[in-house]
C-alpha cells in the first residue's frame, strides 16, 4: 500500500509539469503525421492523399510497404523522436522528482511514516519511471494504431518498444538519481545526465566506428564475417569494448528494436529501394549482408543484461546513501 | 519481553543521545529526556542547541551516533512503531499539486491506516482544524497559517498516540494559536502525548506539563513546570521607608534593592524571614511580603546565563540510579 501511495504520488508529481502534457500533445502530432503516410494500388501518398508517388514497390499489400512504414517507425520515430528528444524531455521532467522529494520540510514528513528507506527510494525510482512509460506507451501505442489502419496487419512485435524505452530512460535515470541524492539539485542531476549520456553515446560510436573500420578492411579483403573478439581487437577496439562491456549501451535499443520488427536500417533500405529498382551493383549485395550481420551482432541479452546490471549498480550506491544520509 | 518494554511509563525514553556531524560539530553531547504517558511536554532551547536534532533522531530522520532509550516502549528507531506517531516538522513543504484532502489520504496510507478509516479520518480533522472548505483546494494555495493547520491534520491522520509537533503554531495568527491549544488540550485529555518543539514559551506554558531546557547539546534544566518555576521563585517585600542605609546588611543576608523594593531570589523561607527581622529591628514597616512566580521566560533565560557562566551538564534521568 505504501509503495503504491508514493507510485501514485509521482504520477501526480508528474501530471502537474506542463513538459508531461507538451510531450503528449507533440506525440499525439508526430504520431498523426506518421498517419498522412498512406498506401494505395498506384503506390503511395504523404499528406493524406495530397501528394501521390507512384511506385509499383512500394504499395499497398506488398511486404516492402511494410519494410517502410516498419523503418520510419523504428529508425525515425522511436530512435530519433522518442529516444532522444523524448529521452530528454523526460529526463527534464523527471530530473527534480527525488531533489523535491529530499527537500528539506518534505523529507522529514515521509522518512517518519512506517516505511523503510529502500522501499521509499525503489518506489520513487518506479514512480518517476512512469512519467516515460506513460510517454512511451501513449506514443507507441497511437503508432501501433496507425500501422494497422495503414498496413491492415497488428505489429505485435513493435509494442516491445514499450518497455525498450523505459529501459533506455533507466539506464540514464539511475545516474540522475545518483546524483540528485549526492546533491539535492535537479540542476546538478541533469547537467551530470547529459555527460553521462554523451560518455554513454561517444562510447557507442567508439565501438560503431571500430566495428566500421574493420568491416571496411573485410570488404576490402572480401570477407563477410568480421572477428570482433577480444583477442583480435587493437587499443581502440578494447577500449571501446571495455567501455561498452560497462556502461549502459543506450544506442543499442533502436537496432534492437529494428531486429525484433523486423525493419530494415536506413542503409539497408536505400540499399533494397537500389535493388528493387534495378540499380544494384554486385558490391551492394554484399554490403547488405555485410550490414546485416554488423547488426545481428548485437545480442539484445546482452546489451540489456550488462546495461540493467550497470544501472542496478548505480541505484545500489544510490540507496546506500540515501539510506545513511541524515536530513 | 516486549510485552514489559510496552508497558513502560515514559512514552518517550531518550538516554544518553549523541550527534555530531560533519565538521565535528556537535549537535547533542549525550542528553537524556523523559516524557510520560498523556502528558505534554515542551522542549526549550536557543537556535542551535540541538533541539531539531533530537527531534529528527526519534523521528527516524537523522542517525545519532549513540542512541539507547524507547518510544511508546519500542527502541527507538523501530520502524514498525512510527506508525503510532504523528509529527509536524518545523518549516514543513508539502506537495504543491495535491489537495489537502489527497494530501492526507496520502500521508495516512503511508502511516499505514486504512483507506475507510482514512477518508472519515481526514473528513474529521480537517473539520477540526477549521480547513474543510479547502479540502479539495491546491496547496500550493494555501496561506501559511493554513499550511499549518493541514499539517497539524496530517500529523494526526494515523490517530497517533504519541504527537511531535516542532513549532507547531509557526506563521499561524493569534485565533489560530488558540485554535491549536485547545485542540492539544484535548488531546492530551484523550491520553495523547504531545512532544512540542517550540520557541513560543508562553504558549509552551500556557500548555505543558513538564519541559526540558536544551542548551548546547545538553539537558540543562528537565522537569514540571511547578518545579522549574518554584525553584526559581523570587518574593519581593515592600516596605515604608529607606532600604539604602541598610544595602550591605541586606546584600549579607542574600537581598538586594530592587526598584525601593526588597527581593530575595529563591524559595528559602528562612532567608526572607531573616530579612524582615532585620528590617524590623531598624525600625521599618513592613506593607508586603509577595512570592513572585518566574515565568517559563524567566527560567528559560536564567538558565541560559547561567549555562554560559558554568556549562551546560547532563540531566540525570528521572527515576534512575545514576
Amino acid at each position: 500500500m505504501q509503495a503504491w501511495t508514493i507510485i501514485v504520488d509521482s504520477f501526480r508529481e508528474a501530471r502537474d509539469k506542463k513538459l508531461f502534457w507538451v510531450l503528449l500533445a507533440l506525440s499525439t502530432v508526430i504520431a498523426l503525421a506518421l498517419a498522412c503516410v498512406g498506401f494505395d494500388q498506384n503506390g503511395w501518398s504523404l499528406f493524406f492523399g495530397l501528394l501521390k508517388i507512384e511506385s509499383p514497390v512500394y504499395r499497398a499489400g506488398t511486404p516492402q510497404a511494410q519494410q517502410m512504414l516498419a523503418s520510419i517507425v523504428s529508425n525515425v520515430l522511436v530512435a530519433m523522436y522518442i529516444g532522444w528528444f523524448g529521452v530528454i524531455v523526460c529526463l527534464l521532467g523527471t530530473a527534480g522528482f527525488f531533489p523535491t522529494m529530499l527537500e528539506g520540510g518534505a523529507i522529514e514528513v515521509v522518512l517518519s511514516k512506517p516505511m523503510s528507506r529502500l522501499e521509499l527510494f525503489l518506489a520513487k525510482y518506479a514512480g518517476s519511471l512512469l512519467f516515460v512509460l506513460v510517454q512511451a506507451a501513449w506514443f507507441v501505442g497511437l503508432t501501433f494504431l496507425i500501422i494497422r489502419i495503414q498496413l491492415g496487419v497488428w505489429l505485435w512485435p513493435y509494442l516491445l518498444a514499450i518497455p525498450l524505452l523505459v529501459a533506455l530512460f533507466s539506464y540514464l535515470y539511475c545516474v540522475c538519481v545518483l546524483a540528485a541524492v549526492w546533491s539535492r539539485s535537479a540542476l546538478t542531476a541533469l547537467l551530470v545526465t547529459m555527460v553521462f549520456w554523451f560518455l554513454v553515446y561517444s562510447a557507442g560510436k567508439i565501438e560503431e566506428v571500430y566495428a566500421m573500420l574493420e568491416y571496411n578492411r573485410a570488404r576490402e579483403a572480401g570477407i563477410v564475417e568480421v572477428d570482433l573478439s577480444w583477442e583480435h581487437r587493437n587499443a581502440l577496439g578494447k577500449t571501446a569494448y571495455v567501455l561498452n562491456a560497462v556502461l549502459p549501451r543506450t544506442s543499442d535499443i533502436p537496432v534492437i528494436l529494428g531486429h525484433e520488427i523486423q525493419a530494415m536500417s536506413a542503409d539497408e533500405l536505400v540499399l533494397q529501394a537500389f535493388q528493387l529498382e534495378g540499380q544494384l551493383k554486385p558490391q551492394d549485395h554484399f554490403n547488405i549482408e555485410q550490414e546485416k550481420k554488423r547488426l545481428a551482432r548485437i545480442s539484445p541479452l546482452r546489451s540489456i543484461g550488462s546495461s540493467l546490471a550497470f544501472e542496478a549498480v548505480i541505484l545500489l550506491i544510490a540507496w546506500w546513501r540515501f539510506a545513511r544520509k541524515d536530513f | 519481553m516486549a510485552d514489559v518494554t510496552e508497558m513502560t511509563n515514559w512514552a518517550v525514553d531518550l538516554i544518553g543521545l549523541r550527534k555530531t556531524y560533519p565538521g565535528r560539530i556537535e549537535a547533542l553531547r549525550g542528553v537524556n529526556v523523559q516524557v510520560g504517558r498523556g502528558e505534554i511536554f515542551g522542549l526549550l532551547g536557543p537556535n542551535g542547541a540541538g533541539k531539531s536534532t533530537l527531534v529528527k533522531i526519534m523521528m527516524t530522520v537523522v542517525h545519532a551516533d549513540q542512541a539507547m532509550g524507547t518510544l511508546l516502549g519500542r527502541p527507538l528507531g523501530n520502524r514498525r512503531k512510527l506508525a503510532r506517531i504523528g509529527y509536524l516538522p518545523e518549516g514543513h513543504r508539502f506537495p504543491r499539486y495535491l489537495t489537502g484532502a489527497q494530501l492526507l489520504d496520502s500521508y495516512g496510507a503511508l502511516a499505514k491506516v486504512p483507506r475507510s478509516a482514512r477518508r472519515k479520518r481526514a473528513a474529521e480533522l480537517l473539520e477540526r482544524t477549521g480547513m474543510t472548505q479547502w479540502a479539495n483546494t491546491r496547496i500550493a494555495k494555501y496561506s501559511k497559517g493554513m499550511m499549518q493547520r493541514l499539517g497539524l491534520a496530517q500529523a494526526l491522520i494515523n490517530d497517533p498516540d504519541l504527537i511531535v509537533l516542532d513549532e507547531p503554531t509557526d506563521g499561524v495568527d493569534p485565533m489560530g494559536r488558540r485554535d491549536i491549544r485547545e485542540l492539544l488540550i484535548e488531546l492530551r485529555r484523550n491520553g495523547k502525548t504531545i512532544f512540542i518543539n517550540s520557541h513560543m514559551l508562553g504558549e509552551l506554558e500556557m500548555v505543558c506539563d513538564r519541559v526540558s531546557i536544551l542548551v548546547s547539546g545538553l539537558v540543562a534544566r528537565q522537569g514540571t513546570l511547578g518545579e522549574l518555576t518554584a525553584q526559581s521563585r523570587e518574593y519581593r517585600i515592600k516596605v515604608q521607608g529607606e532600604l539604602e542605609p541598610l544595602r550591605e546588611r541586606i546584600a549579607d543576608l542574600k537581598g538586594r534593592i530592587v526598584d525601593g523594593e526588597l527581593a530575595v531570589t529563591g524559595h528559602d523561607a528562612t532567608k526572607v524571614n531573616a530579612l524582615i527581622d532585620l528590617l524590623r529591628a531598624n525600625g521599618l514597616l513592613i506593607e508586603s511580603v509577595v512570592p513572585k512566580r518566574f515565568s517559563l521566560e524567566d527560567v528559560f533565560v536564567d538558565t541560559l546565563g547561567g549555562v554560559r557562566s558554568i556549562g551546560a551538564q547532563p540531566a540525570r534521568r528521572q527515576g534512575g540510579d545514576d
